[in-house]
């Protein structure tokens, strides 16, 4: 089989960036090959993917060292790259371009010039391979996430690309959803023999697919491996990026012994229902309690109601009916400054959410708005979260898992009891992980403090969790300890 | 109106009513304080403050109402080109002859829902964070609201970066674009361009004329031959409406078929 791809030595640099995002990377990609990429937040996966997809230098500038061939072509010379390599993006939302599934599909045809014909006959090849035939005429706005990335992989498919590029795109999915599209991949691959290059952290369905590893870390080429001598290598090398999952859920739970002795709740709602319109009711009767001091996660698909639950704890949206007590008050009799130093509430993507210009000044205006008096707090929490060299730097300008670290220790610093983080780890790798489930125990370490988190991230709940609640279209099916539902 | 009815919009129309009907009061409210020129007061708030009178008179009442009327017509106008509209035909359209527009078309249709729904998120999160919004003199609470508008604007800029990468990742640019859906006259665009430009010609000639000014202040224009004239041309051109309103009801069923 020839190269499709040959990198020489590559490195690059982002614009106005000392510090370069790849170094002296080399490998080549072979035609029908299966290659998972792997690596931490900012090791350089997806700027290879931009390198692969010829974005970068083109669309994003910035400095390129080394050489890039496609097919034997420097890749800046490949007229029709465009035609041959499609690439799938992270979040569904931010890549749909057009109102209608059937115009989003052609959007990249008619970029491309293709015939009228030719268009026509390739969307009904793309909708019927993937299923999307009954969302032809549908809305692009009213499909769910994982409708939302078919529709996308079947745009970049109808341009008749025989190499794939895939940048996480499942890590906005629900597991469920997440699957049928790594499934989709999976038969690309060996019935047409597409060249796929994905970036995962959904590690636990990819190995089975996947021919070669490339890992990534600080932007160098680490490991360019089998999926299997990778596997074998990888636990010995503390490279933690190899399946687990399941002898997480065979231990038993490490708080079990104290449930018996520790009735206390943390919160409790008696028959709590929300709607967002008159009609339905989103949340139905939701009868829960929360034990203090424990870890809890609740889990779901998309839809189930995870998000809303968490901001009726947090206080932010009022039940249609029913009561809500947080240690036993109700949670409307909380003044806005009493809330803030007893319930922590973190949305998705917290980082997206910091806006003061300095790291301090996040972390005061937690301080001033729950008027709490600073006294030593500032720099207690700055060393706790290793976050004092960024004292005054803009969160903006830290990286990734920096600026998550400045989102919780700013609501960290208003000392709160309880905890409610909605997707902690949604699409991140398992370094970040690790440190979102070594934060939350650390907190319910102290007496009295509970963590509730919503998560799709089995592995992460399984890893982390000591109680586990499963949601089904509004209603609580399941409330037990992470043990008796790994039993069970 | 009719037109609305044929192309079952009276769901989207009612949103329009809805702010027709919120500014509507703002100007009732504005004029009965401020423009005290009708003659014919009925009527006369007690007086309570000294050199400070309200008189509500018959012409400003009616004179509001005409204002309230042409606000509905122009949202009406809107609401029906929001629902015969398809965007992405626009888009298409730009994206052959006017590329850059179609970029900001783009942009602006697809951020516009995110920025809402991030900043829905982004006060949440301040809220839980200790923020309140509703504390204060006017001034506190939009002062209290900034950083909202600072999130939005980070948040917009970075998912239009991606929204763009994505397109040029569909080969935007790389080559002469064709169209799927070809562009065509239908009988409806013929019907409405026809129809549209009678109407302006009509009207043009009735402002020509001196037909088309009617005097609210001090007191109201009696009701002369010309103004009687163009309430007759007004029931006629509505009248006209009914079978255009027909045809067109016909065009987009077959075509939506």
């Amino acid at each position: 089989m020839m190269n499709l791809f040959e990198l020489d030595s590559v490195g690059y640099f982002y614009p106005q960036r000392k510090k370069p995002s790849l170094q002296k990377v080399s490998f080549s990609v072979r035609e029908g090959e299966f290659i998972l990429i792997l690596g931490s937040s900012g090791s350089g996966k997806s700027t290879v993917a931009r390198i692969l997809g010829g974005l970068i230098p083109e669309y994003y500038g910035g400095h390129l060292e080394g050489k890039v061939f496609y097919q034997g072509k420097s890749i800046a010379e490949c007229k029709d790259l465009r035609r041959n390599v499609g690439i799938v993006f992270q979040n569904p939302e931010r890549q749909i371009l057009a109102q209608c599934v059937e115009n989003e599909i052609t959007l990249g045809m008619e970029n491309l010039g293709f015939p009228r014909e030719e268009m026509g006959r390739r969307l009904n090849e793309v909708l019927g391979f993937l299923n999307l035939e009954s969302l032809r005429h549908r809305e692009t706005f009213t499909l769910s996430g994982g409708e939302k990335q078919r529709v996308i992989l079947g745009a970049v498919l109808a341009m008749g690309p025989n190499t794939l590029i895939l940048d996480e795109p499942t890590s906005q999915l629900d597991p469920k959803a997440a699957e049928e599209f790594l499934s989709i991949l999976r038969r690309l691959h060996r019935e047409f023999g597409y060249t796929v290059i994905l970036i995962e952290h959904k590690i636990e369905h990819c190995y089975a697919s996947a021919e070669r590893v490339l890992f990534f870390d600080d932007g160098r080429l680490v490991v360019d491996d089998t999926a299997l001598a990778f596997m074998k290598n990888a636990v010995g090398h503390q490279i933690h990026y190899v399946p687990k999952m399941t002898e997480e859920f065979q231990e038993p739970s490490r708080n079990d012994r104290w449930i018996d002795q520790q009735r206390n709740h943390a919160i409790s709602c008696q028959n709590v229902s929300f709607s967002y319109s008159a009609k339905t009711s989103f949340l139905d009767r939701i009868d829960l309690k929360i034990h203090k001091g424990f870890i809890t996660a609740i889990v779901g698909e998309n839809g189930a109601g995870k998000s809303t639950l968490l901001k009726l704890l947090a206080g932010l949206i009022r039940p249609f009916s029913g009561k809500i007590l947080i240690e036993d008050k109700p949670i409307e009799s909380f003044l806005p400054s009493e809330r803030v130093r007893t319930i922590g509430y973190l949305p998705q993507q917290p980082d997206d959410f910091l806006f003061n210009d300095t790291v301090e000044e996040e972390l005061n205006f937690t301080l001033r708005s729950a008027h709490i008096s600073e006294q030593g707090k500032l720099e207690q929490i700055l060393n706790l979260f290793d976050i004092e060299p960024f004292r005054y730097l803009h969160p903006k300008a830290l990286s990734v898992g920096e600026r998550e670290r400045v989102a919780l220790a700013s609501v960290w610093i208003a000392s709160p009891k309880i905890l409610l983080l909605d997707e902690p780890t949604r699409g991140l790798g398992p370094d970040r992980r690790s440190f979102w489930a070594a934060m939350l125990r650390q907190f319910v370490s102290v007496p009295g403090h509970t963590v509730v988190f919503v998560s799709q991230d089995i592995e992460f709940v399984a890893a982390s969790a000591d109680h586990v609640i499963v949601m089904d279209r509004g209603v609580v099916k399941i409330n037990s300890t992470l043990q008796e539902i790994s039993c069970a | 109106m009719l037109h609305i009815g044929v192309l079952k919009g009276w769901a989207r129309w009612k949103n329009y009513v809805g702010i027709a009907g919120s500014l509507t009061i703002l100007f009732v409210i504005v004029n009965v304080l401020v423009n005290q020129e009708g003659q014919t007061i009925i009527w006369q708030a007690p007086a309570m403050i000294p050199g400070f009178d309200i008189k509500i008179s018959l012409e400003e009442v009616l004179y509001n109402l005409r204002l309230s009327a042409q606000m509905l017509l122009l949202l009406t106008c809107f609401c029906l080109y929001s629902i015969m509209q398809d965007v992405d035909s626009v888009l298409r359209f730009l994206l052959k002859w006017a590329p850059r527009s179609a970029l900001t078309l783009i942009l602006t249709s697809l951020l516009i829902p995110l920025v809402r729904r991030r900043l829905l998120d982004a006060q949440d999160v301040l809220i839980a964070r200790g923020a309140c919004f509703e504390r204060g003199r006017l001034f506190e609470k939009i002062k209290a609201r900034l950083p909202l508008l600072k999130i939005a604007l980070f948040s917009s800029l970075e998912g239009s970066w991606e929204t763009v990468e994505a397109l040029e990742a569909r080969g935007y640019g790389t080559s002469p674009r064709t169209q799927f859906e070809l562009f065509g006259w239908r009988t409806a665009d013929i019907l409405g361009i026809c129809s549209g430009l009678s109407l302006l010609f009509l009207i043009g000639m009735n402002v020509l004329n001196g037909q088309g000014q009617f005097t609210f202040f001090p007191t109201l224009e009696p009701l002369t031959e010309s103004v009687r004239l163009s309430g007759l041309l007004f029931i006629f051109m509505a009248g006209s409406a009914v079978p255009f309103a027909y045809v067109l009801s016909r065009v987009f069923h077959d075509e939506s078929v």
